[in-house]
C-alpha cells in the first residue's frame, strides 16, 4: 500500500527537477503538476518507471510530458496509446484526457505546414515586395521573389522603383528593362525608367568627378557605354581604400571593356604589385600590357623585370612569343561577367584564354624558385615603381599607394 | 384536506417543480455546440480561460491600439522600434495564443463543431464560409510580421515611421475590415473583413441555431474529451477534471 502511494510521488520529484515550467501541462491532469523535462535524466528514469510497471499511469503521464517538452508529439501520444491497452476504467480517464490534449497540439503543429499558410505567406511577401516601402529587406524580398520567378514584370517593376528610391539608378534601370521586355512601355514604366536615367546621369557625373565609391557603383551598369570609365573609377577608389584584390579586378574590367584607354593603363601601371598578394604576377603582366599601351618603354622593361624576377618561365614565355597579354584568370564580379571586351582580352574577361596565351596560363614555375622571387621582388625600394610610373603622369596616385595604401 | 397539508403539498410541488427546471436547464449541451462554446466562451488553454474568438478580439483591439501608439508624433525610433515589437507579439509572435494563432483556433474549434455528429447543417455550411473568412486577417498579420521585423532592423527614423503607418493600416483593418475594391461596402470578400466582420458571422451563425444555441457550461466545456476512435465524450462527473479538448 505504502508503495503504491510513494512510488508515483517520488517519480514526480524526480521528474519535477528537471521540469520546464514555461511548457503548459499538456499530459497531465490540474491535479497533477509535475512532469518530465526533455533533459535526459528525469526522461529516462520516467522511462525506466513505465518499463518497470508498464500499468503506472502517473509514470505514463509524465513520460508523456518529457516527449511534449521536448517537442515529440508523436512519441508522446505512443507512450498514451499503449497505456490505453493497460488502464482501469479510472485510469483510462486521464490517458485519453491526456491523448486528446496531445493530439491538439499535433493538429496545431500540422497547421503551420499547412498548404493554404504557406500560400498565403507568399502571398504576404509578394505584397511587401509590391508594397510601397523600399527599404534595404524589401529589395532582398523582391530579389528573391524574383529569383524564383524571373518572368514576373511585375516584381521586376517594384524592384525597379525600390532601387531607384534607394538611388541605385544603375540596378533600377535594368530591372525597369527586364520588366519593359515583359510588360510593354507603360506610360508608370516609361516614367520609372526616366526618372532612373536621369538619376543615374547624375551620379555617373558625380562618380568621374570626385564621386565616392558609392557613387561609382549606383552608377555602374553592365553594357552600358561609360561602363569601362565607371570601372576604372571604381578601380582607382577600391585601391585608395586598399581593397585591392576588387581593385584589380575593376582595372582590368576597364581595361578589357576598353583597352586603348590611356587613364586605365595609367592606373593599372600606377599599382604597387607588391600589395597584391597572391596576384603579383597577374599585375605585373596587366602593367607589362599598360604600359605598353603608354608606349612607355622604360616602364614596360621595368615591369618585364620585375615579373621576370617573380618568375621566369613566364615572363620569358611573355617575351619571347612576344604577346604581352596578362595571365588570364578568372574574373568574379557580376559587371565583368556582362562586359564584352575586345577580342584580344578575352581572356581577362572570361577566364578562358585564347590560344595564343595558352602557354602562359599553363606555365607553372615549382614553388621552389617562385618563392626566393617573389622575397626578392618584395625587397624592391620603393622609388624604382614611382620611377616608372614618372612618365605616365599617375605620379600622385602611385604614391597615394606608397604611402602605406590607404590614402583615405 | 388539512389546509396546512395543501400549503405543504402546494410547496412541495413547487419545489418539485423547481426542481425539474433544474434538471432540463443541465441538461448536456450538442458536442458541436460545446466546440462552438470553445470558440466563443472558454477554452482551456487560453489566458483567462476565454474562447478563441474573443482572445482574437482582444489581440486585435490591443494591436490597433499599439499601432495608434506607434504612429503618434514625437517618439524616437526606439520607442516605435518597442511598440512594433510589441504589436507583433499581440498579432504574431506571443506565448499566450496571439491574434494569429487565436483566430486559427477559432476557425479549427468551429470546424470540430462541424464535423461533430449533432452538428447542424447551418454550422457545417458555416463553418466553411468562416474558414474562408479569416484569410484577410491571416494574411494581413504574415505582411504585419514582414514589416515589424524590417522597422526594427531598420536604423532610419524615416522608414521606421513609414513602415510604422503601414503597420497602423493592417492592424485597423484586422479589427475592423477595409473596403479594398472601394465599392463602399467593408467585408464583400474575404481578404476585407476584420475581427468585427468575422464576430457577425459568429453571431449570425449561431443565431439561425435550431435548437437554439445557448450559452455553454463551462464543466462542458472543460471536460470534453475526444476517445481515441474519433468520438467525442464528456468526461464522467467527479473524475479527475481537466482540461478538456
Amino acid at each position: 500500500m505504502t508503495v503504491r502511494f510513494v512510488k508515483p510521488i517520488l517519480t514526480a520529484l524526480i521528474c519535477l527537477t528537471g521540469s520546464q515550467l514555461a511548457q503548459a501541462s499538456v499530459c497531465l491532469a490540474n491535479q497533477y503538476p509535475h512532469g518530465c523535462a526533455g533533459t535526459a535524466q528525469p526522461r529516462a528514469f520516467c522511462a525506466a518507471a513505465v518499463q518497470d510497471d508498464a500499468t503506472d499511469v502517473n509514470a505514463r503521464l509524465a513520460l508523456c510530458q518529457a516527449h511534449v517538452n521536448a517537442n515529440e508529439l508523436a512519441e508522446a501520444a505512443i507512450v498514451l496509446q499503449r497505456g490505453l491497452e493497460l488502464c482501469s476504467q479510472r485510469q483510462c480517464s486521464a490517458l485519453n484526457l491526456a491523448l486528446s490534449n496531445v493530439r491538439e497540439l499535433r493538429f496545431k503543429a500540422e497547421q503551420q505546414s499547412n498548404p493554404a499558410d504557406v500560400k498565403r505567406i507568399a502571398e504576404a511577401q509578394r505584397s511587401y515586395c509590391l508594397g510601397p516601402m523600399a527599404t534595404e529587406r524589401t529589395i532582398d524580398a523582391c530579389e528573391q521573389l524574383i529569383a524564383s520567378n524571373p518572368d514576373d514584370a511585375e516584381l521586376h517593376f517594384a524592384l525597379g522603383e525600390k532601387l531607384q528610391k534607394r538611388e541605385q539608378p544603375a540596378r533600377a534601370i535594368a530591372s525597369l528593362r527586364k520588366a519593359q521586355l515583359q510588360m510593354g512601355a507603360t506610360p508608370a514604366l516609361s516614367n520609372s525608367l526616366q526618372a532612373a536615367e536621369q538619376q543615374r546621369a547624375l551620379m555617373l557625373n558625380t562618380c568621374l568627378q570626385d564621386g565616392t565609391l558609392a557613387d561609382c557603383d549606383a552608377a555602374l551598369l553592365p553594357d552600358a557605354p561609360d561602363e569601362y570609365a565607371v570601372q576604372r573609377q571604381r578601380g582607382r577608389l577600391l585601391a585608395e581604400v586598399g581593397r585591392y584584390e576588387q581593385a584589380l579586378r575593376a582595372l582590368l574590367t576597364a581595361r578589357a571593356l576598353r583597352a586603348e584607354d590611356p587613364q586605365t593603363a595609367r592606373a593599372i601601371a600606377a599599382l604597387d604589385h607588391r600589395k597584391f598578394a597572391g596576384a603579383e604576377t597577374e599585375v605585373l603582366s596587366a602593367q607589362v600590357d599598360a604600359f605598353r599601351t603608354l608606349k612607355d618603354t622604360a616602364g614596360e622593361r621595368t615591369a618585364r623585370a620585375r615579373l621576370q624576377a617573380l618568375q621566369p618561365t613566364v615572363a620569358e614565355q611573355i617575351i619571347v612569343g612576344g604577346a604581352a597579354e596578362p595571365v588570364a584568370r578568372p574574373v568574379d564580379t557580376a559587371a565583368v561577367v556582362t562586359a564584352k571586351p575586345p577580342g584580344a582580352t578575352t581572356a581577362i574577361v572570361t577566364g578562358k584564354p585564347p590560344a595564343a596565351t595558352a602557354a602562359v596560363v599553363t606555365a607553372k614555375p615549382p614553388e621552389a624558385t617562385a618563392a626566393p622571387a617573389r622575397v626578392a621582388a618584395a625587397s624592391e625600394p620603393q622609388q624604382e615603381i614611382v620611377a616608372a610610373a614618372a612618365g605616365t603622369g599617375s605620379r600622385t596616385f602611385s604614391n597615394a599607394l606608397m604611402a602605406g595604401g590607404r590614402t583615405h | 384536506m388539512n389546509p396546512v397539508f395543501r400549503q405543504l403539498s402546494t410547496v412541495a410541488i413547487a419545489l418539485l417543480a423547481g426542481a425539474q427546471a433544474a434538471c432540463v436547464s443541465q441538461q448536456a449541451p450538442t458536442i458541436a455546440h460545446v466546440h462552438v462554446g470553445h470558440s466563443i466562451t472558454a477554452a482551456h488553454d487560453t489566458p483567462n480561460r476565454e474562447g478563441y474568438f474573443v482572445v482574437a478580439e482582444k489581440r486585435a483591439h490591443a494591436a490597433a491600439l499599439l499601432a495608434s501608439d506607434a504612429v503618434s508624433p514625437g517618439q524616437t525610433m526606439a520607442q516605435i522600434q518597442a511598440t512594433l515589437a510589441e504589436l507583433n507579439r499581440a498579432v504574431n509572435d506571443g506565448a499566450e495564443y496571439p491574434l494569429d494563432a487565436a483566430v486559427k483556433a477559432a476557425a479549427s474549434h468551429i470546424r470540430f463543431a462541424a464535423d461533430s455528429n449533432d452538428a447542424s447543417a447551418n454550422l457545417r455550411s458555416g463553418a466553411s464560409m468562416f474558414e474562408a473568412n479569416i484569410d484577410g486577417i491571416l494574411y494581413r498579420n504574415n505582411l504585419i510580421n514582414l514589416y515589424v521585423i524590417d522597422a526594427v532592423a531598420s536604423s532610419s527614423q524615416d522608414e521606421v515611421e513609414q513602415l510604422a503607418n503601414e503597420i497602423h493600416k493592417l492592424a485597423v483593418s484586422n479589427q475592423n475590415g477595409e473596403d479594398l475594391n472601394g465599392n463602399g461596402i467593408i467585408g464583400d470578400f474575404a481578404r476585407e473583413r476584420g475581427i468585427v466582420q468575422l464576430r457577425q458571422d459568429l453571431d449570425a451563425m449561431i443565431g439561425r441555431e435550431s435548437p437554439a444555441y445557448r450559452t455553454v457550461d463551462s464543466w462542458y466545456l472543460f471536460n470534453l474529451i475526444r476517445l481515441p476512435n474519433g468520438d467525442w465524450i464528456f468526461r464522467r462527473s467527479g473524475s479527475n477534471a481537466g482540461p478538456g479538448y
